[in-house]
């Protein structure tokens, strides 16, 4: 291979790079008001250091509003992790899904690619990837951008909550964020229904089970009832 | 508290990157059979709506009568701004000013 096809190859897969940036920089900014409002509330209960941990090891914002929202009621850990394991479920369909299409990546820089997987860079890669040639460095691009605006607007978020303190209202900034998420997320008819169904039950079973296992009861029978639903009432 | 997070961050760290990497990995060869990929897409919202339930109806454990349950109460603005918008920042605003608003007018 001459030196020029090398160039010229270099210089494509930068361009690859920058392109998966340049088409998640919006998209990314919609993550700053989560990150804020993770770490302004997450601060009220661990250090700052621990807001910003959790950021970097865990990456994801709904799973890591719910730890620190559990944590400050005092749950017990393995309902937190049951609870946010369930809550992340997704991640699977998304990083199966990103996987086929990303076809020989090499062994090694899997477990990365992987760790950068979220919403915000699926939605982005899976659309560029419908309308012509990306590969792993757009998605590469897309999921860095990601990562660093949300490390932080988090620590940004820990910095402001730990100087304003309690009170302002900041503790719902919680509430609000899964209020507004779980608008993005239940977009048709069946979602609904299972999500109403998972609240009902979840206030039934509250005085049999206890307040943190009820979540996880009403969510799983739901989620099966909505299954077998869907299996007799197909279309 | 303070001892147990950390352990409780890095066991989720954990997880979530079992999450993430064994599909990753493993999935892209193989295929889940539907009502699999149903339920996985099904459970995110209902958690989310289960624990939002419990938190507005029972903040700190109580249930506080609904007219003067301050968190309940901001939800309405909350959830009538996310419908609308879809917009974080204007949800956050309106739930955040109601709730700061209403825990103070519900002191008295």
């Amino acid at each position: 291979m001459g030196a020029d096809t090398n160039l010229s190859l270099r210089s494509a897969t930068r361009h690859q790079l920058f392109a998966g940036v340049r088409a998640t920089l919006a998209i990314g900014l919609s993550v700053v008001p989560f990150g804020l409002a993770y770490g302004a509330t997450a601060v009220l209960t661990m250090p700052v250091s621990q807001v910003s941990l959790m950021s970097l090891t865990v990456f994801a914002g709904t799973a890591q509003f719910v730890t620190a929202s559990m944590l400050a009621q005092s749950a017990a850990p393995i309902s937190i992790l049951v609870t946010t394991v369930l809550l992340q479920l997704r991640l699977v369909l998304m990083s199966a899904a990103i996987a086929r299409k990303l076809e020989r990546v090499p062994r090694p820089i899997e477990p990365i690619l992987s760790h950068l997987i979220t919403d915000e860079s699926f939605a982005v890669t899976m659309a560029a990837m419908a309308e012509g040639e990306v590969g792993p460095r757009f998605y590469v691009g897309s999921g860095l951008t990601v990562f660093v605006i949300w490390q932080l607007s988090s620590v940004a978020g820990a910095l402001l909550g730990s100087g304003l303190g309690d009170g302002w209202g900041i503790a719902y900034a919680m509430p609000s964020s899964l209020i507004c998420l779980l608008f993005m997320l239940v977009r048709d008819k069946r979602t609904l229904a299972v999500s109403l169904t998972a609240a009902g039950l979840c206030l039934a079973l509250r005085p049999l089970v206890g307040s943190t296992w009820n979540v996880l009861a009403a969510t799983v029978l739901a989620g099966i009832g909505g299954v077998w639903w869907n299996a007799r009432h197909p279309g | 508290m303070e001892r147990t997070a950390p352990w409780v961050i890095l066991a989720l760290a954990a997880a979530t990157f079992a999450l993430r990497y064994i599909p990753f990995a493993a999935l892209a060869r193989l295929s889940l059979p539907d009502w699999a990929e149903e339920w996985l897409r099904l459970v995110p919202g209902a958690v989310l709506a289960a624990m939002l339930a419990q938190t507005l109806l029972f903040p700190d454990g109580q249930a506080p009568l609904p007219w003067r349950n301050a968190y309940l109460l901001a939800a309405i603005p909350a959830v009538l701004v996310a419908w609308r918008t879809r917009s974080v920042v204007a949800t956050m605003v309106a739930g955040v000013g109601s709730y700061a608003l209403l825990s103070r007018l519900l002191a008295f």
